[in-house]
């Protein structure tokens, strides 16, 4: 096979959690051009329904899901009813998170308990939703989206994301012998909405492009395409690692 | 030789959780012999004041907190009473955790978030004022060599995300000179892994996962924290320390 053609995702059904924005929505629809038929989750059903008319331009078939991530019990009916929807799964990208103002504190512990529910509870309880149908499906792939902050201990945001390239290890091993594999990708800076916060304030964002051997932020594009490559058969080897997507984060990064 | 010796913990005021079995008793057998003032906190009382009458009887100075952290406001008042008591805290060591061996459920999920992980959060920012009055503050978190290994369970995941928070409070803290650290145990043998320490599965396959061949004992933790809680350890901030005989796999 052509090496182009086994990053193809002809015929695969995906399903993608918080689609509705950044990098989330760069990854559904660059699934949907390489092939898959995408199942959009997050809680903006007005920005899903127009996220599937742009799947469905590309010829994919495109499913719309309603669901707060930080509703756990909410997760596995949800995946069940996409699956259903779909005839199947074959793709998991854990993609939705948000941000912590909390810093490495509490103030309010039912805001600490919410990050922690959408940033690594989600992932775990997706993760153990989808096994069976990726094992019917023959085997399939779950891409975890983490973070370069897990790595290097940012806030108690960067905990979570640590948890997340923990558990990708652990759920590599679990479900090897179902065929399916266990992927993290660890982004740094993201042209997003949720990297706005950060973007707006100069002295924090000279310093981080300070510590970027690129010395910009990535395009959601350039996550987006890393998920494409993991999911499809070029990765056939690859499992349970985590990848920095990041532009060489580097505490010596610039000269 | 008159100079102080750095290993000391002479009148260091010390918070310890889970200090009635396993690992946390050993640290504050530990920390006693040291010399150090000693505040445990257990969820079960029974066995924390039995624990701790036997240091009373060795001359130590311990006071006991009964505390259930799956509690958000329980850490926060643990700090208090311990800081009240001992006039002020030195040293506060994470201990407390919850293995969660009932498997992935919302639950048991939930249970170890809190144990695992806000605990230690609640109980280390409750700390800050009390560490800021020490000479010589420093935060223990007892982490897992889980956190390397991952899991497909909350336990592994939440002791990584506990390493990557002392490495991050490291920088947060270290202009006002606390030290924060982990340590990372492998298999040691107490009630929390006892379900399978002696078990053919582990022991079998012993000596192709720990360099050393055998588990490790509850005093094999508690030198290093006494190390990590003292003057000789005086640089040494943001580490985590594997104390698991050695997972050093070429595979």
């Amino acid at each position: 096979m052509p090496v182009l053609d086994r990053f193809r995702l002809d015929g695969r059904r995906a399903f993608v959690t918080g689609a509705s924005r950044g990098i989330g929505r760069a990854i559904a629809v660059a699934l949907a051009e390489a092939g898959a038929d995408v199942a959009v989750a997050a809680r903006d059903k007005a920005r899903l329904t127009e996220l599937a008319t742009e799947i469905e331009a590309l010829g994919r078939r495109a499913h719309v899901v309603p669901l707060d991530l930080g509703n756990l019990e909410a997760i596995e009916p949800a995946i069940d009813s996409a699956a259903d929807a779909l005839g199947g799964l074959d793709i998991l990208v854990n993609n939705a998170g948000v941000t912590y103002r909390g810093g490495f504190g509490i103030n309010d512990p039912a805001e600490f308990d919410r990050m922690f529910d959408i940033n690594l509870g989600a992932v775990l309880f997706g993760c153990q939703a989808a096994r069976p149908h990726l094992a019917a499906a023959g085997g399939g792939v779950i891409v975890n989206i983490g973070s370069i902050a897990g790595t290097k201990g940012t806030g108690l945001y960067g905990a979570s994301k640590q948890g997340v390239h923990a558990l990708t290890r652990g759920f590599s091993r679990e479900y090897a012998n179902h065929g399916i594999r266990v992927v993290a990708l660890a982004p740094g800076q993201v042209y997003t909405d949720m990297g706005a916060r950060v973007r707006a304030n100069p002295d924090e964002m000279n310093t981080l492009l300070h510590h970027t051997a690129q010395g910009r932020v990535a395009d959601p594009s350039e996550i987006a395409s890393a998920v494409v490559y993991l999911a499809s058969p070029a990765a056939g080897f690859v499992t349970g690692t985590t990848i920095a997507i990041d532009g060489g984060r580097d505490f010596f990064a610039r000269r | 030789m008159t100079a102080p010796d750095p290993f000391r913990l002479d009148g260091r005021r010390a918070l310890i959780t889970g200090a009635s079995r396993g690992i946390g008793c050993a640290i504050a057998e530990g920390y006693a012999q040291a010399g150090a003032r000693l505040a445990l906190a257990a969820r079960t009382t029974a066995n924390l004041e039995q624990a701790a009458d036997e240091l009373r009887e060795h001359g130590a100075e311990v006071h006991t907190f009964g505390a259930d952290l799956t509690d958000a406001q329980a850490p926060t008042r643990l700090v208090e009473h311990a800081a009240q008591a001992l006039g002020g805290l030195d040293i506060v060591v994470n201990n407390a955790g919850d293995g969660g061996h009932d498997g992935l459920t919302l639950d048991a999920y939930r249970r170890l978030l809190h144990v695992n992980l806000r605990a230690p959060v609640l109980i280390t920012q409750a700390a800050r004022p009390h560490l800021l009055g020490s000479e010589a503050p420093v935060v223990i978190n007892v982490s897992s060599v889980s956190a390397k290994l991952g899991g497909a369970e909350p336990y592994g995941p939440l002791k990584a995300a506990l390493s990557s928070y002392t490495v991050g409070l490291a920088r947060e803290w270290g202009k006002d000179g606390i030290r924060v650290v982990a340590i990372a145990p492998g298999v040691i043998e107490t009630d929390m892994t006892a379900s399978y320490t002696d078990a053919d599965w582990w022991t079998d396959n012993l000596p192709e996962r720990v360099a050393l061949a055998r588990n490790g004992r509850v005093e094999e933790i508690a030198g290093v924290a006494r190390f990590l809680a003292s003057d000789a350890a005086a640089y040494i901030t943001g580490a985590v320390i594997p104390v698991d005989g050695g997972w050093v796999h070429q595979y």
